[in-house]
């Protein structure tokens, strides 16, 4: 009987594993499409529904251990929207990123980049203000 | 750019009182934001009414009167400094003047980063600059293919996509 118990345990351990790497793939091949869509929308110059569209990303649900994807996508799109001089939507699509990772040093990582393009615009106390930030999310811990 | 500049700044806007990069901030941020965009089309209707009336024809007399009405109104310069030099003594002058100063100088010192961080950020903001040195800044002109390259797509595990035109001859 034990060992009947124990073999349910594992197997419904082992489905649960394969549903979450089957949504897990299922929000990246998602994702993956978006980016697409929003580089098309930055090439394009429509840059009214480039919020809208990069929400899509940030909206979807990813591992802990993903996380880093949404800071390294979050630096992509605000530094091409950047190059365009749509400094204002960098700012904004690097909050969206913010409010999607749940880890300290991802967040510290997204302010460590609203501060640089803030320097980059000359807006030096406000770049400060956002580095103090991160360095208070890294002392923070994880 | 916040609501509440763009709408402080939507009558300098229509008066073009604003620097160019200022009127373009303005301009971009009502285009995309509903509510503004209603407040600047409010304005604009109201400037478009003002213009279609017509110049009244005033007495020129009209200011003389007013101005000696105004003066009659207001008390002179000497009556109030008078009063305020009675109020507060002159003696309270450098005591105040001493306060004032220890507050700017206080409020000076509060808000000076502090050198650790801003000797971090500095050599943060170096490394960023070193890193980006490969990337070549996209021009507003560039192709899909210079796009994907600049800003590769983070989501992708393996891109087996041609990175070429596969019909292209050499």
């Amino acid at each position: 009987m034990p060992h009947l118990f124990a073999l349910l345990i594992l197997s419904l351990g082992l489905q649960a594993n394969i549903v979450d790497s089957q949504s897990w793939e299922r929000s990246r091949s998602v994702a993956e499409a978006q980016h697409e869509i929003v580089m098309l929308l930055i090439k394009g110059k429509a840059f009214d529904k480039v919020l809208r569209a990069s929400q899509e990303i940030f909206s979807l649900r990813f591992p802990y251990n993903q996380e880093h994807l949404f800071v390294t996508e979050g630096q992509n799109l605000s530094g091409a929207l950047y190059d365009h001089q749509q400094y204002e939507l960098a700012q904004a699509l690097l909050d969206q990123a913010l409010r999607a990772v749940r880890s300290n040093n991802s967040k510290a990582l997204l302010y460590k980049e609203k501060a640089y393009l803030c320097t980059k615009e000359g807006r030096d106390d406000e770049a400060m203000e956002y580095f103090e930030k991160a360095v208070e999310l890294t002392k923070s811990g994880p | 750019m916040e609501c509440l500049t763009c709408t402080e700044s939507l009558t300098a806007f229509m008066d073009g009182e604003l620097s160019p990069a200022q009127a373009k901030k303005v301009e971009s941020h009502f285009t995309q934001c509903t509510p503004c965009h209603d407040d600047y089309q409010s304005l604009l209707h109201t400037y478009q009414l003002v213009e279609q009336v017509g110049l009244l024809e005033l007495d020129p007399n009209l200011w003389t009167r007013i101005h000696s009405e105004i003066t009659d109104l207001s008390p002179s310069e000497s009556t109030w400094l008078a009063s305020l030099r009675s109020l507060f003594g002159i003696r309270w002058v450098p005591i105040a003047a001493g306060t004032l100063g220890v507050v700017f100088l206080s409020l000076f010192f509060v808000n000076q980063p502090n050198p650790e961080i801003q000797e971090a950020f500095d050599e943060y903001v170096r490394e960023r600059e070193q890193l980006e040195l490969p990337r070549v800044r996209v021009s507003q002109n560039a192709s899909s293919l210079e796009l994907r390259i600049a800003y590769p797509n983070p989501f992708i595990v393996s891109d087996n996509r041609p990175q070429e035109n596969p019909f292209k001859l050499e």
